[in-house]
């Protein structure tokens, strides 16, 4: 066993509200720059749809990310061979149109129009160029586009269903859509990582957080190509590739990246994982429709006396472990078994996981009565608006069982949370529910408090990075005793 | 006084012509040693047109500021509008005297000397001005000739004494010969605008160009190395010599090798990522500024 630790992430789908205060805060910190305007580390997409980059869920077309080779994985688009064939010319990349060339306003022209007979309007100019532009598409262009043929029927996961199953969904009555903040899944097995011919990225030992070295990039772009989850971005302007940091310096301080901290719908969680970095390969290459629950296997019990003793060994600090048993994600993941990785087939073992959306079941208005096609509101599992099939593609590798029995289990939470509150709802039904996942009303509270009530220490367990002890390797902190501190700019005319 | 002014002025005027007498054979021989060194490989006194003009009575045809200022920057002296100047630099076919790194005594030393001898050499045969002409060549030992040259041309032979190969810095067009370099000028036609062997080999043993002088100051081409690449110059300039550039096998090769390569990058490539994936949409936008 070579235990390691890991910062991961829950994501509740359920209470994402669009907004994208993640996005901007992101962006206020990390990417408001030359060169990286058109990056967003964080992005919220709305699925059905085709997302950013635009189809990035495609592999045919990026080439990202592992294929199974036997009992082993290889790169789909990099690798050794493959990557020396193409180190001049990447063939898989995404253009700058892929994502969509970013722009900003002529504002000025708003104040220093002359008089006329119109209104004097800001005309957009490229961030790249400089020019003015004719805007085509931006990073959310398919924002809140449920239906739409130009978005949400070109969704990749759309080619799992039957063109029936297709023509079905996008009905009037059963077009929904829900959506899907990304960021980096800063995953156990990265192919960023794997695919750089210079070295430069790596996978922080203390928390798993994967980074690109600056100063080791040389601008291959093969961790473009390589992440499946295109969230590895070129700064044309440095020359250097960049992606999600996940505010490492805010996590060295004990506060949470600013895309949970600013969160309107408090749908994130983070805490820390000890996983088994033995099993990673073998994990890695399991078959599709075991991925979930395989990856679920290589996260370790941080209760275990066996798992501590092991940690300890590998250096892992006691208050990291303690981190570990309080983490929400290790709640959400392990013992309640509600999130669920996001293309788990990409095979990168990620570590950001999501609590599906429950979405409301089928109906139809007739006479201005809305009326489901199921029993009850509250049996709507079989019948969900979403095709449990493209839910599966998103989450489970195609396992239609694991979705079924999440979604199952938030809905019996909250079945017995409305008998709770309101009480309109039979015992019967409601134990009937609770007992085919094997939920008590206990777990089931538990759930409810994690998921509405909690605080923002309850929500983000962050382990404390020890700075005072670290830089200790570094350097002798006795040498420059008092020499910072309080002090004067210009010598004051009495004392001293 | 007047005796003696006028006995002061005989005295000087003596005193200068002993002078001139012991000063012009001096400068005369100054004067041919320089004319050897610098100006014999192009141009002859008497004996007819090598590279440049014949320098006979130059002297007399133009003033000695003009001819300063043609030695020192003939280009530059072209520039500036001098009628005469250009008249000789296009009736020798555009090609540049190098300008002569000379002080203004050794150039009036030169012309001294020319003058002289254009007095005596008034004699001296026109024959003898294109020995080419009177030479007479080995047919069989031709061939043998004009291949060495090709092969010192190209840098196949290298020099004896180690000079860089002509192919490095000239282009001559020749059967299924590889283009040259474009550093220097073509050599194509050179054989009949130097002069004929007695112009090639008078400039291949002391070469009067700033970049060949510094080329082949340390090592010099023998006697047999020029007269081999002069009979390969020579062949070269024959306009009955088949001109095969068209069936260039290195250009043809290339060609279809750059068919097959493109062919295989297709092939090879067809996969790949040509479009947008936005392409669709973008194509069917209304554009709402021209």
């Amino acid at each position: 066993m070579n235990v390691r630790s890991q910062i991961a992430m829950v994501f509740h789908l359920d209470k994402c509200i669009g907004c994208h205060t993640c996005s901007i805060a992101c962006k206020n910190i990390w990417t408001d720059r030359k060169g990286a305007e058109y990056m967003w580390w964080n992005n919220v997409e709305t699925k059905p749809g085709t997302g950013y980059p635009t189809k990035w869920e495609n592999q045919e077309i990026y080439k990202g990310g592992w294929e199974k080779n036997g009992d082993t994985v290889s790169l789909k688009g990099t690798g050794k061979f493959k990557g020396l064939k193409n180190i001049f010319h990447n063939p898989y990349m995404p253009v700058l149109d892929d994502y969509y060339e970013p722009w900003t306003y002529k504002y000025q022209d708003l104040f220093t129009a002359p008089e006329g007979d119109d209104q004097p309007t800001a005309r957009p100019v490229s961030l790249v160029t400089g020019e003015t532009i004719e805007v085509k598409s931006g990073p959310n262009w398919d924002d809140d586009m449920g239906g739409s043929p130009d978005f949400a029927r070109q969704d990749v996961n759309l080619e799992k269903l039957s063109p029936a199953e297709r023509e079905a969904m996008f009905q009037l009555e059963r077009m929904t859509f829900h959506y899907l903040p990304r960021i980096c899944n800063h995953c156990l097995n990265p192919a960023c990582v794997a695919s750089c011919p210079s070295g430069a990225l790596y996978k922080r030992g203390e928390d798993g957080v994967v980074l690109i070295n600056q100063e080791r990039c040389r601008a291959w772009r093969m961790c473009v190509t390589a992440c499946p989850y295109k969230k590895s971005y070129y700064n044309w302007h440095t020359g250097k590739s960049e992606k999600c940091v996940l505010c490492y310096p805010r996590l060295e301080s004990g506060q949470a990246p600013a895309c949970f901290h600013s969160c309107v719908g408090r749908i994130r969680y983070l805490g820390v994982l000890l996983y088994d970095a033995d099993k990673i390969e073998r994990i890695a290459s399991a078959t599709d429709e075991n991925l979930v629950e395989a990856q679920l296997e290589i996260y370790l019990d941080p209760f275990d006396p066996e798992v501590i003793k092991q940690a300890a060994l590998n250096g892992i600090a006691m208050s990291t472990i303690e981190a570990a048993q309080k983490s929400p994600v290790y709640k959400f993941l392990k013992v309640w078994k509600l999130a669920l990785p996001l293309h788990p087939e990409f095979r990168t073992l990620p570590n950001l996981f999501y609590v599906p959306a429950l979405l409301p079941g089928m109906a139809n208005v007739q006479n201005g009565i809305y009326n489901t096609t199921s029993k009850s509101l509250w049996h709507g599992i079989d019948a969900t608006r979403l095709p449990i099939k493209y839910l599966a593609s998103l989450f489970s590798a195609g396992n239609t069982d694991k979705i079924v029995e999440v979604l199952k289990r938030l809905m019996a939470v909250r079945m017995h949370r409305r008998g709770e509150t309101v009480g309109d709802l039979s015992k019967e039904e409601i134990s009937a529910a609770m007992h085919e996942i094997n939920l008590n009303g206990k777990t089931a509270d538990e759930i409810f408090r994690l998921t509405s009530l909690a605080t923002f220490d309850e929500r983000f367990v962050i382990p404390p990075a020890h700075r005072e002890e670290s830089i200790e390797m570094l350097e002798n902190t006795a040498d420059v005793k008092g020499n910072t501190g309080f002090g004067f700019k210009e010598r004051p005319a009495r004392g001293l | 006084m007047f005796m003696k002014g006028k006995s002061i002025i005989k005295t000087i005027s003596i005193f200068s012509l002993f002078v001139a007498t012991i000063q012009l054979p001096l400068a005369a021989q100054n004067g041919e040693a320089t004319f050897k060194q610098s100006c014999g490989v192009c141009h002859s006194i008497g004996k007819g047109k090598l590279v440049g003009p014949d320098l006979k009575d130059v002297n007399k045809r133009r003033s000695e500021e003009w001819i300063l200022k043609f030695v020192k920057g003939s280009q530059a002296f072209i520039k500036s509008g001098d009628a005469d100047a250009k008249a000789i630099f296009d009736e020798y076919g555009g090609m540049v005297m190098p300008d002569q790194n000379l002080s203004d005594d050794a150039i009036k030393s030169v012309i001294a000397y020319v003058a002289e001898q254009s007095g005596g050499a008034v004699s001296a045969s026109v024959a003898e001005a294109t020995p080419s002409q009177t030479e007479t060549k080995d047919t069989a030992n031709l061939a043998d000739l004009i291949l060495k040259g090709r092969l010192y041309f190209e840098g196949n032979t290298a020099f004896k004494n180690g000079g860089a190969s002509c192919i490095s810095c000239h282009n001559v067009n020749y059967k299924d010969m590889i283009a040259g370099g474009v550093l220097a000028k073509d050599l194509t036609n050179c054989y009949a605008r130097l002069g004929g062997d007695a112009g090639i080999s008078g400039l291949l043993s002391s070469p009067p160009f700033p970049a060949m002088t510094q080329a082949f100051k340390n090592n010099p081409l023998t006697q047999d190395e020029i007269k081999a690449l002069s009979a390969f110059l020579q062949d070269v300039d024959n306009p009955q010599a088949p001109q095969t550039a068209g069936m260039n096998p290195l250009l043809i090769g290339g060609l279809i090798g750059f068919m097959i390569l493109f062919g295989l990058i297709l092939l090879v490539w067809n996969k790949r990522k040509i479009r947008s994936v936005k392409s669709d949409y973008h194509g069917r936008q209304i554009k709402t500024i021209n």
